[in-house]
């Protein structure tokens, strides 16, 4: 993840266009592979990086969540039970479905998600591999865009005014 | 705040905190009952059998874009009982700001600031402190007959004057206007701390 303003505020992680061609890339070949239902890379707070899947199964990003709360509540289990910091999988099989969340780095996991009939084995050995591309291309740093260009004078004023017009009752 | 250049998309991530039963969840409820559909996905609840939340709630906003940015809003709460401090960590991280909902009634002050305690101690272990960190207070419950007068409230629970706001929760009343100061907060938070990297370099 590339900082933003490098040495100075740093607001916190961001995606480069680059970046986000290439996952999507991996993410492609992922899902080609194992005719699969869906495929998110996904951050520790559950933001979507990018995504690729077949037909809608509602709220994508109530799903990213979910998954990153599991993720998340796992991986302090297993601290409690003593196992050090190698925590790197979390598999629900399903009746139609199985769904495999799987550590990318410190900050970010994959959520594949299969249909029955692609046998799991199949699921695993291929996800390591795109796990292993995903790697370098996360830790890659990109001077493309500063934070400043983003927040010009008018954000605020903009933006607040957006707040009112969108952020209110409807009757 | 996360940045997503590729979509043009700005996140940002808040976090209801405040004592068990306060409103946190009436919060968001009465927020997904009444936005426009286009606006909003669906409201993920993470409950026990007695409606009270043992992960979190989450609901995400986005609103028009605003100079070819998509602004999205991440809305979560957090477990108010106090045994669910370890999966309130986990909803806190990479919080941007807070809505801090206590509840008004007077029996309930010593658990407003227990809790307001334990979100300083939380955002002193990600580094950052109630005094610097974006947040505001909603003072729900104003409704109920032993609702303590508001500077009551004030001294004890606002140590740093963020803004504040009445609330009915259930109602509605004070829901939008404290989501909308918040965001607020967190925006113009980001601006301050831009300016000063900039006085630096210069
Ligand atoms: N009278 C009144 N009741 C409220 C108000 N806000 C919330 N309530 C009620 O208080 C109870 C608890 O509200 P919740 O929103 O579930 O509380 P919470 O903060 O999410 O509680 P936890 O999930 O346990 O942390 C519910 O029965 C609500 O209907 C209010 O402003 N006035
Ligand atoms: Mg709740």
């Amino acid at each position: 993840m590339n900082n933003l303003v490098e040495g100075q505020f740093n607001p916190g992680p961001a995606l480069s266009k680059a970046q986000f061609e290439s996952v999507l890339t991996c993410l492609a070949q992922l899902s080609n592979k194992l005719r699969l239902t869906a495929v998110l890379l996904v951050d520790n707070s559950g933001r979507i990086m990018a995504q690729k899947s077949e037909g809608s199964h509602g709220d994508q990003n109530a799903l990213a969540t979910l998954a990153a709360g599991s993720y998340a509540a796992m991986r302090e289990l297993a601290k409690r039970l003593g196992e050090k910091d190698n925590f790197k999988m979390v598999l629900h099989e399903g009746e139609t479905h199985n769904i495999f969340i799987s550590a990318v780095g410190k900050d970010h996991f994959l959520i594949v998600i299969s249909g029955k009939g692609v046998a799991m084995g199949m699921v695993r050995l291929f996800t390591k591999r795109t796990i292993e591309d995903l790697g370098p291309i996360l830790k890659q740093t990109s001077s493309e865009s500063s934070i400043d260009q983003l927040f010009n004078d008018n954000f605020e004023s903009l933006l607040s005014d957006e707040l009112d017009r969108s952020l209110k009752e409807k009757e | 705040m996360f940045i997503h250049w590729a979509l043009r998309e700005i996140h940002l991530k808040l976090v209801y905190y405040g004592p068990g039963l306060g409103g946190k969840t009436a919060n968001l409820k009465y927020i997904y009952s009444k936005i426009d559909p286009a606006l909003k996905g669906d409201l993920v609840m993470l409950n026990s059998r007695e409606d009270r939340t043992i992960f979190f709630d989450f609901l995400q906003l986005e609103v028009g874009q605003i100079d070819g940015k998509k602004p999205k809003f991440n809305l979560y709460t957090v477990p108010g009982q106090v045994h669910y401090n370890h999966t309130r960590k986990v909803v806190l991280n990479g919080v941007d700001g807070i809505v801090f909902v206590a509840d008004s009634q007077r029996e309930m002050m010593d658990a407003n600031l227990d809790t307001l305690l334990d979100l300083e101690k939380q955002l002193v272990m990600q580094g950052k402190t109630l005094e610097e960190f974006p947040w505001v207070i909603q003072y729900n419950k104003r409704d109920l007959p032993s609702a303590m007068p508001i500077d009551e409230m004030e001294k004890k629970l606002n140590l740093y004057g963020v803004p504040f706001f009445e609330a009915v929760a259930t109602g509605g009343q004070g829901v939008f206007s404290s989501l909308k100061a918040i965001i607020k907060q967190v925006v113009a938070n980001v601006h301050s701390q831009l300016g000063q990297a900039e006085r630096m370099r210069a």
